[in-house]
């Protein structure tokens, strides 16, 4: 798997995970909060900042290249289906026919459908970058203790862990299973979607939940013999805190907050006009 | 044969088993112990022994001896997660585990299961072995002394951000072991902590028990592996059907080859020819040996003083000739984050061969197989069936033609009786009614489950769960039958059924090619073996001459038989001995 916490020691490895929470949350407020296509402006400051901390955390690019992939598809379907079918679409670039829906020629790809694209292609960019950050940043241990803090009970942080350790097991138990039966001339490629649905899964499933139920006894035993639910609050291997420089990373993320609001509801809607006219008049002429 | 076990058993009982003050603490204490399962299974039969602090006992004995129910008896897994009857009085660090909680009896008792993957849950080492001692509310200086501590003794220091995923097989056994050290408690229970892994992790585990052992920890642990564990227990238990034939030294008691035989225990190899030199050429001994260096002593004073001389050779099998079934070309395979597990194979396996295949894991033996099967499609190369490229056929076609029978058979027991579990496969491939069911009584009769037919397949034990898998398998009547791991889990008597039964099918004209970690397993039964490390095979030749390339054999992971090492540590034996026969065969009495 690649988006998986990576052990590293650098300043957003040592910030507390509500600092980086926070900055998570905030980037969701913003994109949730702009919906006009002027707010791309202020929404790629936040970006800019967020690249910046990118940096900081050291994240190798090639670690999240297939998350950026998939979403690269998505932003390409976004800005094609914007394109064609934006409501406030007028300066054509090139049209492929011409087809009339109410008012709007969704035959005709326009200028301001593009960008319409290209917005909410960096909303979702600026939250899953957070989100990646976030991720990649802040180790099992912490989380757990960030569960701890905000008085979750412990055996839901307990489940939560097993489960993450446990579902690719089961995973690759299905599929050992799988080529198991196959190997009794099981064809399970070969059979047609019906009979698949009804038949097929018995002689995977039933091996595969007793296997579980084994598994289970034998967890049961593994984690009773060693104290568990012994004490209400078990000793918290990492404790976390607040330090100076979360409350300082804190006010970075509130001044980059506000001041991206602040342009939205002012600058914004006028510079980004004043480009488009920029660009149509270039295009006229070109 | 039961009337000299009795005998045998009174024998130890009067010296061991009561009445023997000791001024030492004891630590573990049985009275009379009968354990009832709520099935009405009588587990344990009036079981009495102690166990000092500091002392080490090893349980031997076969499958459904009562090995695990005793340990689940200490632990008290029994009565708190598994239920029945006890009777008698079990103590602890001076506790009865049936009158605390598991959660107050974890400072005192540890227990340790079979398999890693089930024990393990954490996504770093460092969680692991810090959970048990965070549970207990200790203070975190206290907990990170245990985890250090706890991971220093299995050698695992420098691995504590690591992932469990990224460790080996041994690895992962050490981390459970270590998991449990850092609780501190008194007395760890190991259920054979060695039966899942490969020769390295068995040594890699023995070599941590015997560290363990070295700082004065008290252990009961129950095993198979009788070579390994002699040079770590101060006693050893033989169980039979819940009741204890025996206990004294390791030396004692594994030197007793007819006690072992009858407990269904694997005595050593050198003991074993020993006692048949006793017994069947009249040779006095003193005491039989239990090792390889003991036996050599014992073995070069007979020699010098020339009561026994050795005469003859080893016979090798003669070259087979036989038509190449499976040829695979030039074969690699690298799986997703460039693992590269085949490297460049070349090989024929002909009709006839009896052919092993041995390695460490991880050394592309079942990578190799699987591409043989078509489960996995090879990057490069190609591997041919008479002649055919197996690209061609689905999984399921080619298993009418190549069968494997797997490890694990709870992967493919689904259905309500044995005889319908066949039924299935011969339903896949198109035989119905009448028929199917007249084939499957065929095979039923061959793997000796003909009387069970009826039987749910999750109540038959595990050696007849395996023989069931191997039915469902043989039903398609493959020309080659790949048994992966026959031996695993299984105690001396189950070990070899899966062996013997591909014997007898090797004699009705099927080629075998058997997939190993056990080298005795190759040395009684293959007629060639092919040694692989890192998706390469290094060796190819009859086991006689490959059990004596032991620089290859190093590289590769694997030792020679222990017999084949005496013979090596003795200069006038030839060194292509093999098997306890072979070398019986060459000694010869003066006189």
């Amino acid at each position: 798997m690649t988006f998986k916490y990576v052990e590293k020691d650098t300043l957003m490895h040592k910030l507390h995970p509500i600092t980086k929470a926070s900055l998570l949350l905030a980037a969701l407020l913003l994109a949730l909060l702009y919906t006009y296509d002027y707010s791309v402006i202020p929404l790629l400051i936040v970006l800019a900042f967020e690249l910046v901390l990118w940096r900081v955390a050291g994240i190798e690019f090639w670690r999240v290249a297939l998350v950026i992939k998939v979403l690269m598809s998505i932003f390409l379907f976004f800005i094609i289906v914007q394109g064609f079918l934006y409501r406030g679409g007028v300066t054509p670039l090139f049209a492929i026919g011409h087809f009339k829906l109410w008012e709007k020629d969704i035959g005709e790809f326009t200028l301001e459908g593009l960008l319409y694209g290209i917005f909410i292609s960096v909303k979702i960019l600026t939250v899953v970058i957070a989100a990646i950050i976030f991720v990649m940043t802040t180790s099992i241990t912490k989380m757990s203790a960030l569960a701890h803090n905000l008085r979750l009970p412990y055996s839901f942080s307990f489940t939560l862990l097993a489960g993450l350790r446990f579902a690719p097991l089961i995973f690759k138990s299905f599929s050992d299973i799988k080529d198991a039966q196959k190997l009794r001339a099981f064809d399970i490629d070969r059979m047609n979607m019906i009979v698949r649905a009804f038949k097929a899964y018995v002689p995977i499933l039933t091996p595969l939940i007793l296997n579980l139920l084994r598994r289970g006894m034998e967890l049961q035993i593994s984690i009773e013999s060693r104290g568990y639910g012994a004490t209400k609050n078990p000793t918290q291997l990492e404790e976390i805190f607040m330090r100076p420089k979360d409350y300082l990373m804190l006010i970075m993320i509130a001044v980059v907050f506000f001041l991206s609001l602040y342009l939205n509801y002012t600058l914004a809607p006028s510079l980004y006009s004043g480009f488009l006219d920029h660009l149509r008049g270039m295009l006229a002429r070109g | 044969m039961r009337a000299l076990g009795r005998a045998v058993c009174l024998r130890w009982l009067e010296r061991y088993g009561r009445g023997k003050s000791s001024v030492m603490q004891r630590i573990i204490e049985l009275e009379e112990v009968t354990f009832t399962y709520p099935d009405g299974t009588v587990a344990l039969k009036n079981l009495s022994f102690f166990l000092n602090k500091g002392e080490v006992a090893a349980v031997v004995g076969e499958n459904g001896a009562g090995k695990t129910t005793l340990c689940y008896l200490l632990s008290g897994v029994i009565p708190h997660i598994y239920g029945g009857t006890i009777r008698g009085r079990v103590s602890v660090a001076g506790v009865q585990p049936k009158d605390l909680t598991m959660r107050e009896l974890s400072k005192k008792v540890s227990i340790v299961l079979q398999d890693p993957d089930s024990q393990i849950f954490s996504p770093t080492v460092l969680m692991e072995v810090a959970f048990g001692p965070s549970n207990l509310g200790l203070s975190k200086e206290e907990i990170m002394n245990n985890v250090r501590w706890a991971l220093e003794v299995t050698g695992l220091s420098g691995l504590e951000g690591r992932s469990p995923d990224e460790l080996s097989g041994g690895q992962k056994q050490r981390l459970v072991l270590a998991s449990v050290l850092a609780m501190r408690s008194e007395v760890l229970v190991l259920d054979e902590p060695t039966s899942q892994l490969d020769p390295v992790g068995v040594r890699e585990v023995m070599g941590t028990l015997k560290e363990l052992k070295g700082r004065g920890a008290t252990m009961l642990i129950t095993t198979h592996q009788t070579e390994e564990i002699a040079e770590i227990a101060d006693k050893v238990i033989v169980l039979k059907e819940g009741r204890m034939l025996g206990m004294g030294s390791p030396e004692e008691v594994f030197s007793d080859v007819e006690l072992m035989e009858y407990a269904g225990v694997k005595p050593p190899d050198v003991a074993i020819l020993l006692h048949r030199l006793r017994r069947d050429k009249g040779i006095e001994l003193g005491e039989i040996p239990i090792n390889e260096f003991k036996a050599k002593e014992s073995l070069s004073k007979l020699l010098s003083s020339g009561r026994i001389r050795v005469s003859g050779r080893v016979t090798l099998g003669s070259k087979r000739e036989g038509r190449a079934l499976i040829e695979v070309r030039d074969l690699h395979y690298e799986y997703p984050g460039g693992v590269k597990a085949l490297n460049g194979v070349n090989l024929d396996v002909n009709e006839g061969d009896f052919l092993g295949i041995i390695g460490m894991n991880g050394s592309g033996k079942t990578t190799l197989v699987k591409t043989m099967i078509g489960l996995l499609r090879p990057q490069g190369g190609k591997v041919l069936f008479r002649g055919e490229d197996v690209s061609k056929f689905t999984v399921g076609e080619l298993a009418k033609r190549i069968g494997l029978i797997l490890q694990n058979p709870d992967y493919q027991l689904f259905t309500i009786s044995a005889l319908e579990e066949v039924v299935f496969g011969l339903r896949n491939i198109g035989v119905k009614g009448e028929e199917a069911r007249r084939r499957a009584l065929e095979i039923l009769e061959l793997v000796g489950l003909k009387e069970k037919a009826d039987y749910f397949p999750f109540k038959l034990s595990f050696g007849e769960r395996r023989l069931l898998a191997a039915a469902a398998t043989l039903a398609l009547d493959p020309e080659v039958v790949i048994l992966d791991e026959p031996t695993t889990a299984q105690d001396y008597r189950g070990r070899y059924l899966l062996a013997d039964l591909a014997r007898e099918l090797h004699a009705r004209g099927k080629t075998i090619i058997m997939i190993t970690h056990d080298m005795d397993l190759i040395a009684r039964y293959a007629n060639r073996v092919v040694v692989m490390t890192n998706g390469k095979i290094i060796l190819d030749d009859d086991p006689h001459i490959v059990f004596n390339r032991v620089g290859e054999l190093r590289e590769a992971g694997v030792m020679p038989p222990q017999i084949t090492r005496l013979a090596m540590s003795l200069s006038d034996v030839p060194n292509e001995v093999i098997r306890v026969e072979e070398f019986l065969n060459l000694l010869e009495v003066v006189g």
